[in-house]
């Protein structure tokens, strides 16, 4: 009973294994007939250096100086092996930012997503198509009132002009002079908003066609419109808006698949904070 | 009749609309097809251009205009506004000051999209902006990811090391100061990134992808371009556009300032530039700034770098700066008080306490060396001497924020760093506090400055490049004023009246950036001005023109007109035109457009014009007093600013000028 539960024992089981390790490691060690690891400076490890110093000095390196550079690099083995072997590498700030950045880069890379099918680029595209849709396009002539004071005037400053228009006058010159354009031809709504203003650029949409209508104010005055052409925006064929959708698609992906990445293996984890009334910690 | 002195602009212009000004467009145009007719007849074949038959002419040149106006119009008609100086967490000091964000946010956000700021607040334009050059500094590009990354060369380094625990342990801000002092000083650490290396490669490459992935010629404009930081701690930094693609711009390395691969000189810069045209066949040109912090050392006079100034040194200058950066968030170079006192309006966000960093104060006799207006001024007298003018420069505003965000509006400034950052404590603490100097800067004076506007046909690389290129720019401190401003012998007051201002300003005359040769015998030059307000912005006060001269003694002079402004002010016995008043209300951070007007045009002719004297001019529009981002910050965050904040700013725009230069 008793030594059943002994047997049972983890402690055991791992002191065991141990000794298996050690009596494997001596046979072997004994085999090679030395107790010297060994530091290979591989061939390609040697060019890549005379490379690197190569492009930060613009020359070659000396055969004095690949050997100096050699003799640092083991230098350099050396020491990072021993270090590690006591354990230096553990709680380094540095050091454990610099395995999440590798870690992370490389669980990005490979749950990176592969290249888009054409598919994947359509359905993309169908679920977001008001981002890849243009602007409705808009055409008009419009004329500045010579306005100066309240809305009544603006009602009237139009009805005057209106009447004039349909006597047959001269709509360009009606008004005033302006550096806004008198006549607008296949534009976008948002660049009409960047001229005339949002407001003005709203109200396109919704006034009748072919006809002189007004006032219809902007941050600049009251104006006359008449609206000669409308066209929405229509969800553009893929074919002419591929790279915008591709970057969008991969740019989704890309920040999905490091957040799933992190999901799942934060899941093998039971994370437990302490509570903490460090003064260092702001008060809101 | 200037670069589009096109037949088809010329017969848009007889429509009839344009019926006053007909009679003069026909007399030009019966000259200029009379000229062509005459051309063989004077044996000066068209042999290159094949044979030429007057019925071919007449189809070429039509005499009859087509009806429409509009049709055949190959001037620019609306402004593109951008940024071409913006910084990412790319840059070494930007990364330090805790920008996280990349070129490719950067773009997206120019764009128009909503972001997440390196502090965690959305963000947004009110309007996407048209282009931008994300232009991170060369040297160290990249540093800051190898830094935060752990770089093992790097950290080996006390200082890597300091840096890296500072930025760390919360105190960004000091590590990034300090990392802007020893770069200044030239003592950077070892391994840190130089052309060659990995990880220099790398970050450029991520530069050129993020342009190239964000480009849509028709709608937004992605530059490849980076910032030469030279000058130490005397700031003589430039900003590099491409006007090519990748491929093109990934044939070389961003020139860098620290030896031996860089240089601190500018002169080794064009040198540069000409290889790099010549390598990768793009061009490039570069845009200098922030003079204000030099010292004295941006618009030299005798010498540069221990070399006399010579034919040379301002010829190749001409060369590759034709455009030069006047405002931006470490203040406005415009003019200052102490050149210009009789300009009321140039006391306006100046920083001229010290140099870059702080380490050394500022003395009056180095502003002349310093700002724009006199550096115009100065360039006449340069090119007198040596034959060419060196400073013959239009201007742009852009933002210099080190924080990926082109947010330059006052009431949605995301600041210049990412400390700076909407906070409440951000009205309060110091930018630069040098002990040993006295040279102090606070975080308040930094400014929400400023944009550049474009008159590019279209929005591509190449047109926006090319219209930089001929300076038809003007800079804004923010708002997107739309300004047009011609020059030329025969503009008159009818024009300003004419409902296509933009066509006559073309067909009589040269744009912004260009040139006035050969004054006709007893005629003044006379210019055509107009400004549109933002349209979601403040009321115009009124358009000025600079006017700056070389004397018959050779001594420079500047004068200042009011030439058009809004409501029925009268200029007083002293010559000086009343305020427009002021209508911000800063406790709640709010304005009304009571005051001002939405558009102002005229036309001016210059009163005292002497055809033998080299001369410049130069439009300044003001719009009307509005709150600066400082009263907009009291308000949202309920903190009461430090005595002597400003809070109420008049918002501006200033336009490349336009030479005259006697023959």
């Amino acid at each position: 009973m008793r030594l059943r539960k002994i047997l049972k024992e983890p402690l055991l089981h791992f002191l065991l294994i141990g000794v298996v390790l050690f009596a494997f490691v001596t046979w072997t060690g004994g085999r090679r007939g030395s107790d010297q690891a060994a530091i290979v400076v591989t061939s390609a490890q040697v060019e890549l250096l005379a490379e690197n110093y190569a492009k930060a000095w613009g020359r070659p390196p000396t055969q004095a100086e690949l050997s100096g550079l050699i003799d640092d690099r083991v230098q350099e083995e050396v020491a990072v092996r021993e270090a590690m072997a006591a354990g230096l590498d553990r709680d380094d700030t540095i050091i454990r930012r610099r395995l999440r950045q590798k870690y992370e880069v490389m669980a990005e890379e490979q749950n990176a997503p592969a290249a888009p099918t054409d598919a994947d680029l359509s359905a993309y595209l169908a679920t977001h198509a008001d981002r890849f849709t243009p602007a409705a396009t808009v055409s008009f002539d419009q004329i500045v009132l010579d306005v100066a004071g309240t809305a009544t005037d603006g009602e009237r400053a139009a009805a005057l002009a209106k009447a004039a228009l349909q006597q047959g006058g001269d709509p360009f010159k009606l008004g005033r002079a302006s550096m806004l354009p008198t006549r607008v031809d296949s534009t976008r709504l948002d660049r009409v908003a960047r001229e005339f203003g949002p407001t003005f650029a709203e109200r396109l949409p919704r006034l009748p066609t072919n006809e002189w209508t007004g006032p219809v104010s902007s941050p600049f005055g009251v104006h006359l419109v008449r609206v000669s052409g409308y066209v929405p925006g229509v969800v553009p064929p893929l074919e002419t808006v591929r790279i915008a959708v591709a970057r969008e698609w991969e740019n989704e992906r890309r920040v999905a698949a490091r957040t799933e990445a992190y999901r799942k293996l934060r899941e093998r984890y039971q994370v437990m904070v302490e509570p903490s009334r460090a003064s260092s910690i702001a008060a809101r | 009749m200037g670069r589009f002195g096109s037949f088809r602009v010329l017969h848009e212009l007889t429509g009839k609309d344009n019926a006053m000004n007909a009679p003069y467009i026909r007399r030009r145009l019966i000259v200029m097809l009379v000229g062509s007719l005459l051309l063989p007849a004077f044996g000066v074949s068209a042999q290159d251009a094949g044979e030429a038959d007057k019925a071919k002419l007449e189809k070429a040149f039509p005499g009859k205009p087509n009806y429409s106006p509009y049709a055949g119009r190959t001037f620019p008609t609306i402004p593109l506004f951008g940024d071409t100086h913006l910084h990412t967490a790319f840059s070494m000091d930007a990364g330090a000051f805790g920008a996280r964000l990349t070129p490719k946010d950067a773009y997206k956000f120019a764009r128009g999209e909503e972001i997440t700021s390196n502090s965690g607040q959305p963000v947004k334009l009110s309007r996407p902006l048209d282009f931008l050059v994300v232009a991170d500094h060369s040297d160290g590009m990249g540093f800051f990811p190898q830094l935060m990354g752990g770089d093992p060369d790097l950290l080996a380094t006390p200082q890597g090391r300091k840096w890296y625990d500072q930025i760390k342990g919360g105190q960004g801000a000091d590590a990034a100061m300090d990392i802007i002092v020893s770069f200044s000083s030239n003592k950077m650490p070892k391994g840190f990134p130089i052309p060659g290396t990995t990880s220099y490669r790398n970050a450029w490459q991520e530069t050129i992808k993020a342009a190239e992935a964000y480009n849509e010629p028709g709608r937004f404009t992605a530059f490849i371009g980076f910032e030469w930081t030279a000058g130490g701690s005397s700031n003589l930094h430039r900003n590099i556009v491409f006007r090519g693609n990748g491929t093109q711009a990934g044939l070389v390395e961003p020139f860098t300032t620290l030896p031996p691969l860089g240089s601190g000189d500018p002169v080794d810069l064009w040198k540069w530039m000409a290889a790099t045209e010549q390598k990768t066949g793009s061009e490039v040109l570069a845009i200098a700034h922030n003079g204000n912090l030099s010292n004295g050392i941006m618009f030299p006079m005798i010498e540069a770098f221990g070399k006399k100034l010579d034919s040379d040194y301002v010829q190749t200058r001409a060369r590759w700066e034709p455009l030069y950066e006047v405002t931006q968030t470490k203040g406005t170079g415009e003019a200052h008080p102490f050149l210009s006192p009789n300009d009321e309006f140039a006391n306006f966000e100046i920083w001229d306490k010290g140099n870059l960093d702080g380490t050394a104060a500022k003395s009056k006799d180095m502003l002349e060396f310093e700002y724009a207006r006199a550096a115009l001024k100065n360039g006449l007298v340069l090119e007198a001497r040596l034959g060419t003018n060196p400073y013959k420069f239009g201007m742009i505003g852009s933002s210099d924020a080190h924080n990926g965000l082109a947010a330059m509006e006052e009431d949605n400034f995301f600041g210049k760093t990412a400390p700076q950052e909407p906070s409440p404590e951000r009205m309060t603490k110091a930018f630069v506090d040098n002990q040993k100097t006295g040279v102090k800067i606070m975080d308040w004076e930094v400014s929400a400055s400023g944009f550049a506007a474009v008159w590019a046909t279209e929005n591509t690389r190449e047109a926006i490049f090319d219209a930089m290129k001929r300076r038809e720019t003007y800079a804004t401190t923010g708002p997107r004023m739309i300004v047009r401003f011609f020059g030329g012998w025969d503009y008159a007051a009818a024009d300003a009246s004419n409902r296509m201002p933009a066509a006559i300003g073309y067909a009589k005359g040269v744009p912004m950036g260009g040139d006035l040769e050969k004054a006709p015998n007893g005629k003044s030059p006379t210019f055509l001005v107009a400004a549109l307000k933002d349209p979601i912005g403040a009321n115009l006060d009124r358009i000025q023109i600079v006017k700056g001269w070389v004397d018959k003694d050779g001594k420079t002079q500047e004068k200042l007109y009011d030439v058009v402004w809004s409501g029925n002010r009268q200029p007083g016995a002293d010559g000086k035109l009343p305020s427009v008043g002021n209508t911000v209300d800063v406790a709640n951070a709010t304005w009304t457009n009571t005051i001002g007007a939405p558009e102002l045009i005229t036309v001016w002719k210059d009163p005292q014009f002497d055809p033998k004297l080299r001369a410049f001019y130069y439009a300044r529009v003001i719009e009307i007093p509005t709150p600066r981002w400082t009263a907009y910050d009291a308000k949202r965050f309920g903190v009461k600013p430090l005595p002597g904040t400003t809070m109420v700013l008049q918002e501006r725009a200033y336009t490349a000028p336009i030479w005259y230069t006697p023959s």
